[in-house]
């Protein structure tokens, strides 16, 4: 397939996603919601043209987005965007979280092109099924986890938000107790999954190199942010913390996550370097 | 007995130290299972592995420049940080987290037992529905009687995927009851995962060796010389058996996928050939609990160095990097004891460049397979061979297979405590006759978990649509 369908529709889901930021952004400070039904509408449309632009790269590629750190990051985006608009579907009083996902989702779809965006040939210890496992968990696990933080924001928006200026606004948002108990389902989903992810890379590693752990940064990092993960975890079930302080933990979570996936090949020496190579 | 005797034969029967020990037992279980160190432990380990991210050679190349600091330096090595995931203090803390695990996941168990016996459902349940119930749905007398409250209230509890038992007048519905147990055997697992990580590395061997094509080696542990790690509980559990390089392919294609430089490693017993197979990444050579892995192809130079006045002959074996090919030095002793650098590089075509000392590159001899090439006077250097070599890791640990099936019970415990809700509900139709007719009201109690506070409302919505009054409802709403 011509590489030119695909660096259309990658370039057409960037618009619709910074188009979809700013409405979302005039939606919320203004109070219109034509304007967040708009802001819905272009995340969908983003979402698809995204979609498209992935499925003909992988056509043209012959491999999934798995390699590099442009596939990575925008497989990431992708996940991140479909989370939130299939709690949408479900909750639509959380569309207010789009003020965070989307520029999220727009940002790192953005940075994926500004390195190398060449496709990697699958060979060597790469070669392995054990990618597409280890790659589409940790892109499930990074999508629950950024939801997960949008949801936070949008508690503690509604949370600080108490009778100023912007109450008739945030009276729009789903009841805390929603938002508490969706933050914790989906870094339970997100945990899940990056359990998953730590597992199936653990067992490729010893099928690839011969040590299940190796204390790589990667590895390390990916320990780092699940550790993370489970001190929320432990921390909302059995000390009872809710609502204000577990969302704060929410939302630091998620930039170690983000930097464990993307931000250590750049900062250390890591035998995962080649996989995300820039 | 009288008192002072039943002292003395308690006194006699250690029973004092029994008493302090056991005591003490459970004052450590205590502490240990505390959810308060568990959390002062995640975080311990997060902010260790944070730091040791840096610490950890050629990791971080920039942070590295800054430990040659003399002050920074000293405390690196002063804390054992130079290895930091090997560092005693890394061990307490992981040992620590381990043990915090088990006391938790003993702990977890216990309550997945209680919660999972059905006769403690109805007996909490009993006692305080009719007096104390969580909420009252007030039925819709014209349309309902007893049994079709009792019905309509079963369908809900079925819609929230909860399994209607009746006991007495108590109608309880049951949700799934691996959702309690799943965090029990999540906890078991990563006890597991730890306990298996552990004895695995002293019950593990490790060696490498370099071997060109058509060299024999035999597992045992001479062959591995320094290369070898070997746990301290490995004793005599070297195979034995017969490692052999048959043929090493630069570039191997299989399946239709580059593979890269791969070995063609043939496993004997004797004469009795056990097993053959190209070793590349993800298609190491298995036999029984031996694993053997390539991990590399390089280059290998062959020589030996003659003197024209002995017969005797000096060996040179020199291994290359496989993509840069840069220079491997050795150093030459001459009869009056000094000492010269030899370089060797390969330069294609079978040949290598022989570079002695600080001799002009421009008159850098070259010679190929069965050439000489001067050192010194008297000296040469004969090329014996130059071929390839595949350096292979030859690991022996059983405990592998154990630890992927705690990461397979760990994966669905934690899938079942996050995923399947836990929760219980217990209902009883109560019928008031001061007025006439009866009136019907269905009392409620429920029990859930935290992550989904949302349930209570849910229910209490989906009952009060199934059975309850529209008019008490509209007066709900009216106050």
């Amino acid at each position: 397939m011509n590489p030119v369908f695909e660096i259309a529709f990658v370039w057409a889901a960037i618009g619709a996603y910074a188009a979809s930021s700013v409405a979302f952004t005039i939606g919320t400070i203004f109070g219109k919601p034509n304007t967040e039904t708009l802001a819905l509408r272009l995340a969908w449309l983003g979402l698809i043209l995204h979609g498209l632009a992935i499925a003909s790269r992988w056509v043209r590629v012959g491999h999934g987005p798995y390699l590099g750190f442009y596939e990575v990051s925008s497989l990431l985006a992708l996940m991140t965007v479909a989370g939130f608009l299939l709690v949408v579907r479900r909750y639509p009083g959380v569309k207010i979280a789009g003020v965070a996902v989307m520029p999220i989702s727009f940002l790192i779809l953005g940075a994926s092109l500004l390195v190398n965006t060449e496709a990697q040939a699958v060979t060597g210890s790469l070669a392995s099924f054990w990618l597409v496992i280890h790659v589409i968990f940790a892109n499930l696990a990074f999508g629950a986890y950024a939801v997960s933080f949008a949801l936070a924001v949008a508690f503690l928006l509604k949370d600080s938000g108490a009778g100023r200026k912007y109450q008739v606004l945030l009276d729009k948002f789903p009841e805390q107790d929603i938002l508490d108990a969706l933050t914790y389902r989906f870094v339970g989903a997100g945990f899940v999954f990056q359990t998953v992810m730590i597992a199936s890379g653990s067992i490729w590693a010893n099928e690839a190199w011969g040590r299940y752990w190796g204390w790589d940064p990667v590895e390390t990092w990916s320990l780092i942010a699940w550790a993370i993960y489970a001190i929320y975890l432990h921390l909302t079930l059995t000390l009872g913390w809710r609502e204000r302080k577990a969302a704060w933990i929410a939302v630091i979570a998620l930039p170690v996550i983000l930097f464990s996936l993307l931000g250590v090949p750049i900062a250390y020496n890591s035998i995962h370097g080649a996989y995300l190579s820039l | 007995m009288g008192h002072q005797a039943r002292c003395f034969l308690y006194i006699l029967s250690d029973g004092p130290v029994r008493s302090t020990r056991r005591a003490i037992t459970l004052k450590l279980l205590r502490v240990l299972r505390s959810r308060r160190l568990a959390i002062v432990l995640l975080v311990g380990l997060t902010l260790y592995s944070w730091v040791a991210t840096w610490l950890t050679p050629g990791q971080a190349p920039a942070f590295m420049a800054l430990t040659e600091d003399q002050f920074l330096g000293r405390v690196v090595t002063l804390l054992g940080f130079e290895r930091p995931f090997s560092s005693p203090l890394f061990l307490v803390v992981i040992a620590l987290v381990a043990l915090s695990t088990a006391a938790c996941a003993w702990e977890r168990s216990a309550v997945a037992w209680r919660d999972l016996r059905p006769s403690k459902f109805a007996r909490c349940s009993a006692e305080g529905l009719v007096n104390s119930p969580q909420y009252v749905v007030a039925v819709d007398n014209r349309a309902f009687d007893a049994d079709s409250v009792a019905t309509a209230a079963s369908a809900v509890l079925g819609r929230f995927r909860l399994q209607p038992r009746s006991s007495g007048d108590v109608i309880i519905g049951v949700g799934q009851p691996y959702g309690v147990a799943g965090s029990a055997l999540f906890h078991w697992a990563l006890v597991g995962v730890f306990v298996l990580a552990g004895f695995g590395h002293l019950a593990r061997y490790e060696g490498y060796t370099n071997m060109s094509v058509g060299k024999t080696v035999r597992d045992v542990e001479d062959t591995y010389g320094s290369t070898l790690t070997k746990g301290v509980f490995v004793g005599d559990g070297f195979s034995g058996l017969t490692l052999r390089v048959t043929e090493i392919d630069l570039g191997l294609e299989d399946q239709g996928v580059d593979r890269g430089p791969a070995p063609l490693v043939l496993l004997s017993d004797g004469n009795r050939e056990l097993k053959r197979q190209w070793v590349y990444p993800n298609n190491p050579l298995r036999y029984g609990s031996l694993v053997v892995h390539n991990t590399g192809v390089r280059p290998v130079f062959f020589g030996s160095i003659r003197s024209d006045d002995s017969s005797a002959s000096e060996q040179v074996l020199l291994y290359f990097d496989f993509e840069s090919k840069d220079p491997r030095e050795f150093v030459l002793t001459d009869a009056s004891g000094g000492s010269t650098t030899v370089a060797v590089a390969p330069i294609g075509g079978q040949r290598v460049a022989v570079l002695v000392g600080d001799r002009s590159t421009a008159d850098t001899p070259t010679a190929g397979v069965g050439e000489s090439v001067e050192l010194s006077p008297g000296q040469r250097l004969t090329v014996d061979d130059l071929t390839y070599a595949a350096q292979l890791q030859v690991v022996d640990d059983w405990t592998v297979p154990w630890l992927y099936a705690m990461f397979v019970l760990g994966i669905l415990g934690v899938s079942a405590a996050v995923f399947i809700p836990t929760r219980t509900v217990w209902m009883t139709i109560v019928e008031t006759k001061e007025g006439m007719p009866a009136v019907l009201a269905l009392n409620v109690r429920y029990r859930y978990r935290r992550n989904d506070p949302a349930f209570p409302r849910q229910l209490q919505e989906a009952l009060t649509r199934a059975i309850g009054d529209p008019s008490a409802t509209q007066r709900e709403d009216s106050q």
